[in-house]
């Protein structure tokens, strides 16, 4: 039996689809099988970060409507990966044309054959967002360090609790460490103080994601990303939540300095 | 809408569940009754279930005066669809006679707050305590659908988000069981709310769900408790609470989330987000917070102006628990004394 996680924000452009493009890429190289699915209707950008936007065929306008015989039709199988297939969203839709409850009847049924669903949510909190948790297990919130992607975030937060969606974790975006450690950004404690969910990564402020973007590959395969590296530190947390999370301050110099003083910590204790 | 003139001492205000009367706390019994009487010919449309809930607010009538206006309604062909009360001994009364009675009120005599009800209450020959020389400004009254501050005055659980908005006069009996405050939650839009049916009679009502009250058969009555909304629970951005008395939450306000209380309000977190305590207007309603940096503060009609504005991710205030009160219509923020 699958998981159905939905990647959701608030908040747009704080990395929803980035995020669900690279976890989905992450899992199936570890040999799950993952079904993506665009829930953003009107609005379709997941299968154009992945590279496959000349295959679709069927989206999942048709797939609720019946147009097409089964999903299975509709599913685009990935470039790279065997176990990686994408459910893109229409184009030329509304958001209306999509009720909670078919999308509950769609992710039920694809429990069953796939190890992991991920819905990449609309920005928002209307339709579009209804859709997209109607039938989600748990829920990825992404966000960023700054002041309005939380205060969304949090509400959020609080719908996905209303709606008894169980698991709710943070993955903090776009993390600016210097802007931290001047203290012109909010860090993780902060955001931690209002929303008080388990922090499933970091992933740092990178300039290649718009490379890995505009050539349609995940930044989880680009060895020189840090965020692709930060990705992988991620995929390995949703799978085995004892893995600890990568410090997101990657320079050899923090590490190095990291390394001394927890030598000194362990003599000293 | 509202009608009726201030002068008298009915309001009447059509909501989605029927017609809710709100009947002024210091008006004479009798000449409400006269002015019930008059209902029917007034005309409104509303009346085409011809139910009508009534809003006794703190007001205590006795059985007798119950049945007076039971019989003015029947006369008219006219049936009572509940009560809201503050006031334990109006509920019993109505609850015997099979009415729903719901605990909370809106609040139509002039809001002193718990002076004036203590007044009321207290022995004739013992003062009343000083009145404010001036009369705030009264809130208006409740805007908008009255279920935004009737409400069950419920002790501890936490509710449930998804339970409906309206706590007045629904009437399906499972829904209501989960009634506590009137947390006004735009979360509940996964679920919809269906209207509730028309009371086919007072045979028909079902008792007042398993509600916690206040205990006063247990323990001697001080003649002073006030209800209060109790809440274990942290307030999310988005997340609104209403309630005609007192709210206590045992968590976190965030930022965006409301609270509005007739009386006090006290935070038992960090208040980050926004309150106003002494909606209807009492001006000793005080706001306490473990951790006061809420964005914005309003204690009746007074607005808190802070002496600079705070930066959102400034460290949390750590001068302890403090309190903020009108001090001459101004809000003065200063620790909890402990004494």
């Amino acid at each position: 039996m699958g998981k159905v996680i939905v990647v959701t924000s608030g908040k747009g452009g704080v990395g929803k689809t980035t995020a669900t493009a690279n976890i989905g890429a992450g899992l199936a190289s570890q040999g799950h099988s993952v079904v993506l699915i665009d829930t953003d209707i009107g609005l379709r950008n997941l299968d154009l970060v992945l590279g496959l936007e000349n295959r679709i065929v069927f989206d999942l306008v048709d797939v609720v409507e019946g147009k097409c015989r089964s999903v299975r039709q509709a599913l685009i199988k990935d470039k790279r990966f065997d176990n990686l297939f994408i459910l893109a969203s229409a184009q030329s839709r509304e958001k209306d044309s999509v009720k909670p409850a078919q999308m509950k009847k769609l992710c039920d049924e694809m429990k069953k054959s796939y190890d992991f669903i991920l819905l990449d949510c609309p920005a928002g909190i209307e339709m579009g967002f209804k859709n997209a948790i109607a039938g989600a297990d748990e829920a990825i919130v992404v966000t960023n360090p700054e002041v309005s992607a939380v205060r969304d975030a949090d509400r959020i937060v609080g719908l996905l609790e209303a709606a008894e969606i169980s698991k709710i974790r943070l993955l903090l975006n776009r993390v600016r460490l210097g802007l931290i450690a001047r203290g012109q950004m909010l860090s993780v404690d902060d955001i931690q103080d209002i929303l008080s969910i388990e922090l499933l990564g970091q992933v740092p402020e990178d300039e290649r994601i718009v490379h890995s973007s505009n050539k349609g590959e995940p930044a989880i395969l680009d060895s020189r990303s840090k965020a692709g590296n930060a990705y992988r530190n991620v995929v390995a947390r949703i799978l085995d939540p004892e893995v600890p999370m990568q410090n997101p301050d990657t320079s050899i110099w923090s590490r190095l300095r990291r390394a001394l003083t927890a030598d000194l910590g362990a003599q000293a204790g | 809408m509202a009608t009726a003139s201030l002068d008298s001492g009915m309001v009447l205000k059509n909501t989605r569940h029927g017609l809710l009367a709100s009947l002024r706390e210091d008006a004479d019994w009798l000449t409400l009754i006269s002015e019930i009487d008059a209902l029917r010919a007034r005309g409104l449309e509303a009346l085409d279930d011809d139910a009508v809930t009534f809003d006794l607010g703190w007001r205590e009538i006795t059985a007798g005066q119950f049945d007076l206006l039971i019989e003015s309604l029947h006369r008219q062909g006219l049936k009572c669809r509940g009560i809201l009360s503050t006031s334990h001994q109006t509920r019993t009364v109505a609850e015997e006679r099979g009415y729903r009675a719901i605990i909370g009120r809106l609040g139509l005599a002039k809001h002193q707050g718990r002076q004036l009800r203590r007044a009321a209450k207290a022995p004739q020959d013992v003062e009343p305590p000083a009145v404010e020389a001036e009369e705030p400004a009264v809130c208006p009254p409740v805007e908008g659908p009255p279920e935004t501050t009737a409400v069950s005055a419920a002790a501890s659980s936490p509710e449930q988000a998804e339970e409906q908005l309206s706590v007045v006069p629904s009437t399906e009996p499972d829904s209501a069981s989960q009634e506590q405050g009137k947390v006004e939650r735009s979360n509940a839009a996964p679920k919809a709310e269906s209207p509730p049916p028309p009371t086919p009679g007072p045979e028909a009502q079902a008792p007042v769900p398993e509600v916690e009250e206040p205990a006063p058969q247990l323990a001697p009555s001080f003649g002073d408790e006030e209800p209060t909304l109790y809440l274990r629970r942290t307030l999310r951005s988005g997340q609104r609470v209403v309630f005609a008395g007192n709210v206590v939450v045992l968590g976190d306000v965030n930022p965006g989330a409301q609270v509005e209380a007739d009386g006090d309000v006290v935070v038992l977190g960090h208040l980050r987000g926004s309150v106003h305590a002494g909606c209807e207007g009492d001006t000793g309603a005080t706001v306490i917070a473990s951790s006061l940096a809420a964005t914005q503060l309003r204690i009746a009609d007074a607005f808190y102006q802070q002496a600079n504005e705070r930066q959102f991710f400034k460290k949390s205030p750590q001068n302890g628990t403090m309190r903020a009160r009108l001090c001459d219509r101004k809000i003065v923020v200063e620790p909890l004394p402990v004494r």
